[in-house]
Parts: structure tokens; C-alpha cells; sequence
């Protein structure tokens, strides 16, 4: 029995606490890692959002520009003019822009078209995969 | 030196460690914490000035505009200098900062129906 006794108050096995350690810290580390470069990935798309926001609306405003100096019977460079129908773009980014047609009829104005348009080339939309042959 | 002090050592060395450890990982949850409310809070603060601008476009009052708690939104009227147009910039606040979160810019056309 006092052998028993003695056996079981023994100290645990030496290097035990560093591989728990170990484990732990790692799990720390890889923990703490993925978040951080989860909110650096949710803050890319955050000011992709915001920098896309103040791109539109910077766009319309100049578009509305153009409108007002139609309506109030300016030339403005840029315009074209075809059967009543004015027609213009404003640059959005790089590669896109806001193409608007505006049309008057009698006493109003219609907005015919005012749209975000590719503005160079066409969309790639192919993929890199093999055919076959 | 005896098997006990061996394996106490150890765990004193591990604890420091251990506690080394959680201070640094504990540093990149408090960055990864601000760093993902700077980006909530610029979100919703893009689509309140969007919400406004939308608006504002469709006719209504620059002071009908609510904004949410903890946020708020400053608009005003700007001269455009062209008859028909008018203009205002939008920013909006958060209870937290001085400077604005986000500012935006938008115009909208005056006496069409």
C-alpha cells in the first residue's frame, strides 16, 4: 500500500508541460494570425467600396453638370447631339465610365440612359482552361 | 539535481514562455479587433452618405434625413454655379472621432418633374 501510495504521488514526466505549452502557443499564434489577415481582407474590400462610392458619385455629379448646362442651353464639349437625343460619358475609373443620353420632350427632359459602361475593350471573360487539344 | 526541482523548473520556464506568447498574440487581437471596427464603421458610414445622397436626389429635405445612433450626418448646400443644379456634400460622423468617416459630394438636378 505506502508503495502504491508513493508511485502515485510521483512527479509528472518531464518535457510533458512543454509539449502542452508548445501546442498551446502554436494554436495562439495561428489563431491570431488568420484574424488579423481576416480584417486586413475585410478592410481591402471596405476601401475598395468606399474608393468605388466616391468614384460613382463623383461621376454623376459631373454627369449632372452636363445635364444642368444643357438644359440651360450651353454647348458643351464632348456632347453629341442626334435627333433631339444628347449623348455623353463622364469617367468612373480607368476602365470604366458613366454613359448617359438625355432626350427633351416638349417641356421636360427624359433621361434615356444612365448607365455604368465598360469603357475600354470587352469584358475578359474566358478562362485559361485546357479544351482537349 | 532531483527529478522534482527538474520538472518545476521546467514549468516555471513554461509559464514564462506561455505568458510571453499570449501578451504578443494578445496585441494582434486588440490590432485585428480595431483594425476590423475602423472597417465597420467605415461601411456604415459610406452607405448613410449614400442613403442621403439618394435622397437628397429624390427631393427630399436636407433635415428629413435621420441617421443611426452613434453616427451623424452634416449636409450642406453648396453654390454650384449653374442655374438648375444643385449640390451639397455629405459627411458623416461617429460619436467617437472629430473628423468626419467619410465625405461625398453629390448633385441633382432642380425644376424637372
Amino acid at each position: 500500500m505506502k508503495r502504491k501510495a508513493k508511485e502515485r504521488l510521483s512527479p509528472p514526466a518531464l518535457g510533458g508541460t512543454t509539449l502542452l505549452v508548445i501546442f498551446a502557443v502554436l494554436c495562439l499564434v495561428v489563431f491570431s494570425l488568420l484574424s488579423l489577415s481576416t480584417v486586413q481582407a475585410e478592410r481591402r474590400l471596405s476601401d475598395a467600396s468606399r474608393d468605388a462610392a466616391t468614384a460613382y458619385y463623383s461621376a454623376d455629379l459631373e454627369a449632372q453638370r452636363v445635364f444642368a448646362l444643357i438644359r440651360s442651353g450651353e454647348t458643351v464639349a464632348g456632347v453629341k447631339e442626334e435627333n433631339g437625343v444628347f449623348s455623353y460619358a463622364c469617367k468612373l475609373t480607368e476602365d470604366q465610365k458613366l454613359a448617359v443620353e438625355i432626350q427633351k420632350n416638349e417641356e421636360n427632359w427624359q433621361v434615356l440612359r444612365w448607365q455604368c459602361v465598360v469603357s475600354q475593350g470587352e469584358i475578359d471573360d474566358t478562362l485559361p482552361v485546357w479544351s482537349g487539344y | 539535481m532531483k527529478r522534482e526541482s527538474l520538472v518545476l523548473m521546467e514549468q516555471l520556464i513554461m509559464i514564462l514562455i506561455f505568458a510571453l506568447a499570449t501578451a504578443l498574440c494578445l496585441r494582434l487581437f486588440v490590432r485585428a479587433d480595431a483594425i476590423s471596427t475602423e472597417s465597420a464603421r467605415q461601411d456604415h458610414a459610406v452607405m448613410l452618405a449614400q442613403n442621403a445622397a439618394e435622397m437628397l436626389k429624390s427631393g427630399a429635405d436636407a433635415d428629413d434625413i435621420p441617421a443611426d445612433e452613434d453616427y451623424a450626418l452634416d449636409i450642406r448646400m453648396e453654390e454650384s454655379g449653374i442655374p438648375g443644379l444643385a449640390q451639397a456634400e455629405i459627411s458623416v460622423f461617429h460619436a467617437d472621432e472629430a473628423d468626419p468617416v467619410y465625405s461625398l459630394k453629390v448633385g441633382w438636378q432642380e425644376g424637372l418633374e
